[in-house]
C-alpha cells in the first residue's frame, strides 16, 4: 500500500475515533444512552 | 403543542439507531466508495467532511428540531409556520413515496440474489465472471429493449417485492417504539457483515491495489468544481434529509430530549459506515482487476453495476467460500436497505398522512404499504429498470435537492433559524452558535441548488437524460411537476382538526 493511502487511513481513524469520543463524552443533558 | 398519544421512541439509543439506519443505505456501499476513487481519494474525503459540517449536519439538525418543535411530520411543520406553506412539507412526502416504491424493488433483487448465491446461479470461476452481466439483465430482470416496452412483471421479483412490503408492514404498524428496536438490529447486522466481507476481501490477492485506488489522495482535484459537486451531492444524498422522514423522526423525540448531539452521532456514524464499506468494495475490485488482468476502468465500480454485476464477478472468482460471501453480501444490501425503506414509508409518508387525515397508524400503514407495492409493480416489469432510473433522477436527485433547499430557506428566514436554535439549545448536549443560522439561511439552500444546477440542469437540459427517447426522458420533468401540483392539492384538503 502506498504512503498516501496509509496516511488517509490513519487520519480518518483519528478523526472518527476523536469525534465519537467527544460526542459520547457530551451525552447527559439531553438524556443518557438508555433513557 | 405536544400531541397526546403521539408515537415515541422507547429510548434515546433507539432513536439514534433508527436515524442511523435511515441514513445508511445502499448508497453507502455503491456510491460513496466510487466517488472517493473518482474524485481524488483522500482529497475527496476532505471536501466530503467540509460538506458534512456545513451542509449535512445543519440540515439534519433542522429537520429533527422542527419535527420536535411542532410534534408533526413535514407538512404539519410547514403548516405550523404558515398555513399557505404546508405544500413545502407535502412535496418531499411524494418524493419519499416514489423513492420507497422502487427502493423496495432493489431490495427484492437483493433477496433474489441472496437465494441465487447459495448455488452460485451465475456460475463459478471465469464462466461466472463472464456470465454475471447476462444473469442480471437477462435472467433476473429479463430486460426489454427500452422504456417503451414494459413487457410483463417478472414473477420472482414480484414475490420478493411482496415479501419486502409484508416485512415493512410488520415493522411499522406498531409505531416508533417498535421501529426503533428493529433498527438496532438492522444497523448492527450489516455492520457485522461488512466486517466479515472486509476480512475476506483483504485476504484476496490484489486487494491492496484496489485500496490504493480508493484512498490515495490527489490534492490537485480539490481545485476542480467536480469534486465539490461530488462531495456536496454525496452528503445531501447520504443523510436521508430532504425526504420528509427526518421531520417525523424528530417529532417522535420527547420534548426534553437532545437534538444536536444525536444529529452529530447519526451523521458521523453514517459517514464512518460509508468509509468502512469502501474497504469491502475496493478490496474486491482490486481482486477482480488482478484475477481478470483488467484495468479499473473496465470494472463497474458504482451503482447497480457494482452490486449486481461486478460484485458477483468477484464472488465467482473467490477460490473458497464464494457462496457464503455472496449470501452475506446480498443480505447486507437487504439489511442496509430495509431501515431506509421503513424510514421513507413511516416517517416520510405514513406519519404525514395520519397527521393530516387522522387515520389510525395501523390503517395508514396498511394503505401506504399496499399503494407502495402496487406502484412498485411497474419496476418489476421487463422495462422496469429504465423507469426506475428515470423516476430516481426525478425524485432522488431533483426532488430531494429542490424541496430540501426550499425547506431550509423557509425555516432559516421565515420561522426563523434563531428561534429553532434557541429551541434545540434548551435541551441539547451540544449548543449550536449563530453559525447555524447562516448555514440554514444561505449555505444549505445554495449548496443544494448548486448541485441541481451543476450536476442536473447543466447536463439534462441540453441532452436527453440517460439517452432515453425524448418522451421517456420528459418523465423526469413530468414527475417533478405532478408531485409539485399534488403538494398543493394535499394542502387544500381539510385536516382532522379543521373537520372536528
Amino acid at each position: 500500500m502506498n504512503g498516501g493511502a496509509i496516511g488517509t487511513i490513519i487520519v480518518m481513524w483519528v478523526v472518527f475515533i476523536g469525534a465519537f469520543v467527544f460526542f459520547f463524552s457530551k451525552m447527559g443533558k439531553g438524556g443518557k444512552w438508555e433513557d | 403543542m405536544a400531541e397526546v398519544g403521539r408515537e415515541r421512541w422507547s429510548s434515546r439509543h433507539t432513536f439514534i439507531f433508527a436515524a442511523i439506519g435511515s441514513a445508511i443505505g445502499l448508497g453507502n456501499v455503491w456510491r460513496f466508495p466510487y466517488m472517493s476513487y473518482k474524485y481524488g481519494g483522500g482529497a475527496f474525503l476532505v471536501a466530503w467532511f467540509i460538506g458534512l459540517i456545513i451542509v449535512g449536519v445543519p440540515w439534519l439538525i433542522m429537520e429533527f428540531g422542527m419535527g420536535r418543535y411542532f410534534q408533526k411530520g413535514a407538512p404539519g411543520v410547514f403548516a405550523g409556520i404558515g398555513k399557505k406553506l404546508e405544500w413545502i412539507g407535502w412535496w418531499p412526502v411524494f418524493v419519499a413515496f416514489l423513492i420507497v416504491s422502487y427502493y423496495c424493488v432493489i431490495m427484492a433483487w437483493s433477496l433474489r440474489y441472496a437465494v441465487s448465491s447459495v448455488v452460485m446461479a451465475w456460475g463459478v470461476g471465469e464462466a461466472g465472471a463472464s456470465g454475471a452481466g447476462d444473469f442480471f439483465f437477462k435472467t433476473v430482470l429479463q430486460l426489454s429493449s427500452g422504456p417503451g416496452k414494459l413487457g410483463h412483471p417478472v414473477v420472482p421479483i414480484v414475490i420478493g417485492l411482496a415479501v419486502v412490503w409484508i416485512v415493512m408492514y410488520i415493522i411499522i404498524y406498531k409505531g416508533a417504539g417498535q421501529t426503533g428496536k428493529v433498527a438496532v438490529w438492522t444497523v448492527i447486522i450489516p455492520w457485522l457483515i461488512l466486517v466479515v466481507l472486509l476480512i475476506r476481501g483483504l485476504t484476496l490477492p490484489g486487494a491492496v491495489k484496489g485500496l490504493n485506488y480508493y484512498l490515495t489522495p490527489n490534492w490537485a482535484k480539490l481545485k476542480q468544481g467536480d469534486v465539490w459537486f461530488a462531495a456536496l451531492s454525496q452528503i445531501a444524498f447520504t443523510l436521508s434529509v430532504g425526504m420528509a422522514g427526518m421531520f417525523a423522526y424528530g417529532s417522535f423525540v420527547a420534548k426534553k430530549a437532545d437534538i444536536t448531539n444525536s444529529a452529530f452521532i447519526t451523521s458521523f456514524s453514517n459517514c464512518a459506515t460509508s468509509y468502512f464499506a469502501g474497504f469491502a468494495v475496493f478490496s474486491i475490485i482490486g481482486f477482480i482487476m488482478q484475477s481478470l488482468n483488467i484495468p479499473i476502468d473496465k470494472v463497474s465500480a458504482s451503482g447497480l453495476g457494482l452490486a449486481f454485476v461486478s460484485y458477483p464477478v468477484g464472488i465467482s472468482m473467490i477460490p473458497t467460500g464464494a457462496p457464503i460471501v455472496g449470501v452475506l453480501f446480498f443480505l447486507c444490501l437487504f439489511f442496509l436497505g430495509i431501515d431506509s425503506a421503513f424510514f421513507l414509508a413511516h416517517g416520510g409518508v405514513i406519519a404525514p398522512v395520519y397527521d393530516k387525515f387522522g387515520m389510525k397508524l395501523k390503517n395508514s400503514t396498511l394503505l401506504i404499504c399496499i399503494l407502495g407495492f402496487l406502484l412498485g409493480l411497474l419496476y418489476t416489469t421487463q422495462g422496469g429498470l429504465y423507469w426506475l432510473d428515470i423516476i430516481d433522477r426525478a425524485v432522488s436527485f431533483y426532488g430531494l435537492l429542490i424541496t430540501g433547499a426550499i425547506a431550509s430557506f423557509v425555516v432559516g428566514w421565515v420561522f426563523p433559524a434563531k428561534k429553532l436554535r434557541d429551541h434545540i439549545n434548551e435541551t441539547s448536549d451540544i449548543k449550536v452558535g449563530a453559525w447555524f443560522d447562516w448555514m440554514l439561511k444561505v449555505v444549505v439552500p445554495a449548496s443544494a441548488l448548486f448541485v441541481v444546477a451543476y450536476g442536473g440542469f447543466a447536463k439534462d437540459l441540453p441532452l436527453k437524460y440517460g439517452g432515453y427517447p425524448k418522451w421517456a426522458a420528459a418523465f423526469v420533468w413530468i414527475t417533478l411537476g405532478v408531485t409539485f401540483i399534488l403538494s398543493f392539492v394535499f394542502q387544500s384538503f381539510k385536516t382532522k382538526e379543521a373537520k372536528s
